[in-house]
């Protein structure tokens, strides 16, 4: 895998949300185009992950969730995420992640108290995810700039798609 | 005038505007009897001290530019980034390597703050950097016990167990409280 600084990394994506800030005006505004941009960045992520990563295909959900955060956040992010809290029914978890290199030097304003900084990872997943026939629903519930001891973020598995043909033979 | 340590730091960004200002005075006294008109002084001294930053900053090649001016027995260092900010101590002892030291530390942590996507360059360095950065200078200052006037030490850690860092109100009150007791 090809590399960046990562400090350059960090700086480029305080400015975006910075900008967003100050375009959008309104922090739900922001965190919804956070999650839209990382939705956008997910559908096309998904193929270089496949390309690169040479894991064999998931089992389920629960595989799949591992190997997100394991393997996902190792690519492309240089850190991993601990999968916990699996409900009864397998299909909700939380990704704890140990250390986000995209709040570095980060402290949030007065007044920004709403705002999901890394809102851009919940769009990233489902984008991800979805191009690989499972539907989630992603949200950062705990951020170390909102004060909480760690950063963790909530998956919900909504439906598992099922592998169809996208059209006829006689079509 | 009351004699005691002087020692009050003070950022500068570009066109002369102080962006942050701490005195770092330890002593306690200092703080009860703290004179206004002093102060004042110093604050003119360190203004005055600009024109010599600039002059002396292309002088060398080195951020560190040591003692810069001086009055009376009030002495002026300062270190310039390298995006021209200054940084500016009054102080009246002499002990040049401590001051390096402590520019320096004071360097990486305005570094700190400087990367912080949410701090705008050359504006006032406010909450909750700002008291991120005051409180790393106290401890600095603690650490290299180099200024003249001995630092109490004793005051120092009796106020980080309450949590509070010297000259803060609640240390001043104490203090007071402390006097009137003698």
């Amino acid at each position: 895998m090809e590399t960046i600084n990562s400090e350059i990394f960090t700086l480029m994506y305080g400015s975006i949300v910075r900008q967003l800030i100050t375009d959008l005006e309104d922090i739900g505004e922001v965190n919804k185009q956070l999650d839209t941009m990382g939705y956008n960045i997910g559908v096309r992520l998904i193929d270089e992950f496949l390309a690169k990563s040479r894991t064999a295909a998931c089992t389920d959900f629960r595989d799949s969730a591992e190997k997100v955060a394991k393997v996902g956040f190792r690519m492309f992010l240089n850190t991993t995420a601990n999968v916990t809290n699996w409900n009864p029914e397998n299909t909700e978890c939380s990704l704890v992640l140990e250390d986000n290199p995209l709040t570095d030097f980060v402290e949030l304003p007065e007044g920004c108290s709403k705002l999901k900084y890394c809102n851009v990872l919940c769009g990233v997943i489902r984008g991800a995810l979805e191009m690989v026939n499972l539907q989630v629903e992603c949200d950062f519930v705990k951020d170390t700039l909102r004060g909480d001891e760690l950063n963790e973020i909530r998956l919900k598995l909504v439906s598992e798609g099922t592998e169809a043909y996208p059209f006829k033979d006689d079509d | 005038m009351a004699t005691g340590t002087v020692l009050t730091f003070v950022i500068v960004g570009h066109d002369d505007h102080p962006i942050f200002e701490a005195d770092l005075t330890s002593r306690a006294s200092d703080i009860v009897n703290r004179d206004d008109r002093a102060q004042y002084l110093h604050q003119f001294v360190l203004h005055a001290a600009l024109d010599a930053v600039d002059e002396q900053v292309w002088t060398t090649t080195s951020m560190f530019l040591a003692q810069v001016d001086n009055f009376n027995q009030l002495r002026v260092s300062a270190y310039v980034t390298a995006a021209h900010i200054k940084f500016l101590l009054l102080h009246d002892g002499k002990n040049e390597d401590a001051i390096k030291a402590f520019f320096k530390d004071v360097y990486e942590v305005y570094l700190k703050v400087m990367m912080n996507p949410f701090f705008t360059p050359n504006t006032q360095i406010t909450s909750p950097s700002r008291i991120c950065l005051h409180a790393k200078i106290n401890q600095e200052h603690a650490k290299s016990s180099v200024y003249p006037g001995a630092w109490e030490q004793d005051l120092f850690v009796k106020a980080s167990m309450d949590g509070s860092l010297p000259g803060s109100p609640s240390v001043t009150k104490n203090m007071r409280m402390a006097k009137q007791q003698q």
